[in-house]
């Protein structure tokens, strides 16, 4: 769908500027751009793979057993199917799930997250100690790692990667290239956006002491994401990952050959070789400091952009496994002798948006009907297929801040009339609302689905639904960032283990989106937020839930599990909320 | 020649110039293919005209449950039910009153605006013939469903937008081929004895040279609308039809359902059958007209 509509709209655009149209210019040029905006959600970002050929699994088998002297490793070969290309093989450098997935197997941070959890675990980094006010950080590195090209990781390799981050050229200051280090660490050296990051000293060649501009409580969490990893200064400095421009898109492409020939990371596997629209290969670093149970020698992820093409693949055997299957083959791979389906834990949600700066959505009662007219049990239980389940609120369970108590709004489409009715509407009430096409979320496989059932659900409530749409990216997230629609489907998959990533990204500064300054909400998140207590964090976080599930700024509707795929004889695969999911602890059985 | 051969020979003549259209009436009566056609066509008319009576249920009616994989037919829903739970049988009758509407409105544009250039261009000739006839020669150089995305690009979304779109795109090739036709009789010697007592341009026009040159592009009118059912169902399954969402037009319904092919194919099988069908029926008659009626066909 995605690309199908990407493709018509380029040939639009071509056809419109031959007939010298110049109106329809605007939508050809822009529509090969992916989004960045909700880029956290893994998938579909990229460029456009050819079909994936066979080439080169037989000779990497051949380089296994040259290397092979691991306890473990008998050179056993996974192919995954990925959806789109990796940007760059540069941490620091990109936001989307493809890039991310394949960093984290050649790159490692200070810290890390529990296998399949959000609980920050030790990673290059043993311990950590704040000094009193929580503004200098002291951490004890691991004795004995090295990078893939054999330089020795350390406290100076750690500050030399924190300094690149901070003094990035001002072409990398963009949200496409440095999206997550803006979104934790604020601004650069020298730019006018205040940076959380102050320094990074050496202070013994095993301790790196970072030192904040002020305390932040999600600092620590934060730092397990797979954009803070670590890479061999000489290496970076060798393939030139600092080198590139801003294209006539507005989007960086580097030119040195670090992030797409030359990635060296610490981790379990090290980069072989990358094939654009081919696939990328990886081997096991026979070096590796950590453990590694599983027994992957080659690690092979091929693009297939096509949802139904990465099913197929993986029937025939092409690959082994892949992820964001579509709830309606779950029956089919289920059903299916030799093929296993996993789920992701529920780290994200699906919700309708209000903006409140168009009527009638100002009016409480109004959010409230509308709140009782959708029957979410019931579009949770069709279209996600048992791997859903109906939010009540804008985080997930599983998160700390999540608040059982919060004011829950039962399907009742006789009180959503009511409801209006009491408040003196004329019924129908009309209504504007917007669904994204050409678009796949975990927490939204098939919004056009979604979104009729809603419609319908509307309608039968007392609503008149003027109806809208627009391609996902940048047409839709447009619209909705400037605050075109009245009501939208839109979600969000968490990043880290924190409720600032999902309430404090949604509303802890007024939105266009939203439609709303609500100073009440605002001052309750930013006191949250900065509470270094656990157990007041918790209550104001579980407060905060409360305060905006009886303001219902919007309304959640789903938690999703998004499913990976799976032939039987991968063993060990474990889903984490995040999407970081080493494949080291993998055994592929003959 | 023998009086009663010439007395034969005039009767014969008569016969053939006073009723072409009952000749080709007679000819078309004799074709199988049209005849099929006619009677296909006929039933999607029908189809299409009393949709509420026989559609078992309205087209947006919920009859079954929410599904991500809906149930194929049953004997009580027929075609199955699609992932809204609404009935698929009922939303394919109902999309023939869509997919007709929009074969006929597309085609009464391209006809109207396309006759009007033609003649125009035909019968003035000179420059304005070179301009109308250049404009159109560029158009006609762009592939007509790329030229109705663009369209559609420029004019928005939206059912009428659509009909429009695919319309304009037909327009050049009625007004060629009437242009030609046009020309071809002009120099005709009936046309010249009309002229000689004194008709004047328009009568000259509209009752001598129209009616003589209009066969071809009846014949292309019926063939396009064909074409414009699949070019609507084509930039529908685009994402580009009618913005509102759940129209049961079958192209939308094809576009909104090709994800479900391997799980749910009644989806996919029923609309794609009903486009194919109507459009065979279309092809199979305006090939017998063609027959029937074009001038270089007849014996």
């Amino acid at each position: 769908m995605r690309l199908l509509g990407a493709k018509r709209l380029r040939a639009a655009g071509l056809l419109a500027a031959l007939l010298l149209v110049a109106a329809a210019c605007g939508d050809g040029d822009t529509a090969g751009e992916e989004e960045t905006p909700d880029a956290a959600a893994t998938g579909d970002a990229g460029t456009e793979p050819d079909d994936a050929t066979e080439t080169g699994d037989a000779t990497e088998t051949g380089d296994a057993t040259e290397t092979g002297a691991e306890p473990a490793g008998d050179g056993a070969t996974m192919v995954f199917g990925t959806s789109a290309d990796p940007v760059v093989l540069d941490g620091a450098l990109v936001s989307d799930g493809e890039s991310l997935r394949a960093i984290d197997q050649i790159f490692e941070g200070l810290v890390t997250l529990e296998l399949g959890g959000t609980e920050v675990a030790p990673g290059l980094a043993e311990s950590w100690e704040p000094n009193d006010d929580g503004t200098v950080w002291a951490f004890q590195l691991r004795d004995g790692v090295t990078f893939h090209d054999g330089e020795v990781f350390n406290a100076e390799a750690v500050c030399a990667n924190f300094d690149r981050w901070y003094n990035f050229p001002e072409a990398f200051q963009t949200a496409d290239a440095t999206y997550y280090w803006q979104t934790v660490f604020g601004g650069f050296a020298g730019g006018e956006t205040e940076s959380l990051f102050a320094s990074c000293e050496a202070t013994e060649d095993l301790v790196a002491t970072i030192t904040l501009t002020k305390p932040s409580a999600s600092f620590i969490p934060s730092l397990a994401l797979t954009n803070f990893t670590f890479a061999s200064p000489a290496a970076l400095e060798e393939f030139g990952a600092d080198e590139g421009e801003i294209g006539e898109d507005g989007l960086f492409r580097a030119t040195g050959t670090y992030g797409t020939e030359h990635p060296t990371g610490t981790g379990p596997f090290r980069f072989v070789e990358w094939t654009r629209g081919q696939q990328l290969v990886m081997e096991r670093n026979p070096d590796y400091w950590g453990e590694f149970p599983g027994n992957i020698q080659n690690l092979i992820f091929r693009p297939i952009a096509d949802g139904p093409a990465r099913l197929q693949a993986l029937q025939t055997g092409e690959i082994q496994g892949y992820d964001l299957v579509a709830p309606e083959d779950f029956e089919t791979i289920e059903s299916t002798e030799g093929l296993q389906l996993l789920s992701r834990p529920a780290f994200n949600v699906g919700y309708i948006g209000f903006n409140q700066a168009i009527p009638p959505l100002e009016d409480i009662e109004v959010r409230r009907a509308i709140a009782h007219a959708i029957n979410r049990q019931e579009i949770v239980d069709a279209f996600y297929v048992g791997q859903g389940e109906v939010a009540t609120q804008f985080m997930p369970p599983a998160l700390f801040g999540y608040a059982e108590d919060v004011t829950t709004y039962d399907y009742n489409p006789e009180m959503s009339q009511q409801i209006l009715t009491d408040a003196g509407y004329e019924l129908p009430v009309e209504i504007q609302f917007a669904f994204p096409t050409d678009v796949s979320r975990p927490y939204m496989p098939d919004p056009q689905a979604n979104y009729e059932a809603m419609v319908a659900d509307l309608e039968e409530a007392g609503f008149a639904v003027q109806q809208d749409s627009a391609p996902w990216s940048p047409d839709y997230l447009g619209n909705v960032d400037t605050g075109q629609y009245a009501m939208y489907l839109l979600g969000w998959t968490g990043d880290f283990g924190d409720p600032d990533n999902f309430i404090g990204t949604f509303f802890q500064s007024p939105q266009p989106a939203w439609g709303f300054d609500n100073p009440e909400i605002v001052s309750i998140l930013d006191e949250a937020e900065a509470e270094t207590d656990e157990d007041a964090r918790v209550a104001l976080y579980e407060e905060a839930n409360r305060m905006l599930m009886d303001f219902l700024p919007g309304l959640p509707y789903v938690h999703t599990e998004p499913a990976l795929a799976f032939t039987s004889n991968v063993e060990g695969y474990q889903p984490s909320p995040v999407s970081l999911e080493p494949f080291s602890i993998v055994t592929v059985n003959e | 020649m023998s009086v009663a051969e010439a007395e034969a020979r005039e009767l014969e003549i008569e016969h053939v110039g006073g009723g072409l259209w009952r000749d080709a009436w007679e000819r078309l009566r004799h074709n199988k293919g049209a005849i099929a056609g006619a009677v296909l066509l006929g039933l999607f008319v029908i189809l299409a005209v009393f949709a509420p009576l026989i559609a078992p249920y309205g087209p947006n009616e919920r009859v079954a449950g929410l599904a991500a994989t809906p149930p194929g037919p049953t004997a009580e829903h027929w075609f199955g039910v699609d992932e809204q739970g609404r009935d698929l049988l009922s939303r394919v009758v109902y999309g023939s009153r869509l997919s007709l509407l929009v074969g006929v409105v597309s085609v009464a544009v391209g006809l109207s605006f396309g006759m009007l250039l033609g003649a125009t261009a035909g019968y003035l000739g000179g420059k304005v013939d070179t301009l109308i006839m250049r404009i159109i020669d560029i158009v006609l150089s762009i592939p007509g469903l790329l030229f109705a995305i663009a369209l559609v690009t420029l004019l928005g979304r939206g059912l009428v937008q659509v009909m429009l779109a695919v319309g304009i795109t037909t327009i050049p090739v009625f007004a060629r081929l009437l242009r030609g036709s046009i020309l071809a009789v002009r120099e005709s010697d009936y046309v010249l004895a009309a002229r000689s007592v004194g008709t004047p341009g328009r009568g000259l026009l509209l009752r001598h040279i129209l009616p003589n040159s209009v066969a071809p592009v009846i014949v292309a009118a019926t063939l396009a609308m064909a074409t414009a059912i699949i070019d609507v169902a084509g930039l529908s399954f685009l994402g580009l039809g009618p913005a509102e969402a759940g129209l049961p037009e079958w192209g939308a319904i094809l576009a909104d359902n090709q994800d479900r092919l391997q799980a749910s194919p009644h989806l996919v099988f029923f609309p794609g059958f009903a486009i194919v069908l109507s459009v065979l029926a279309i092809n199979l008659i305006g090939d017998g007209l063609r027959e029937s009626i074009d001038p270089k066909l007849r014996a």
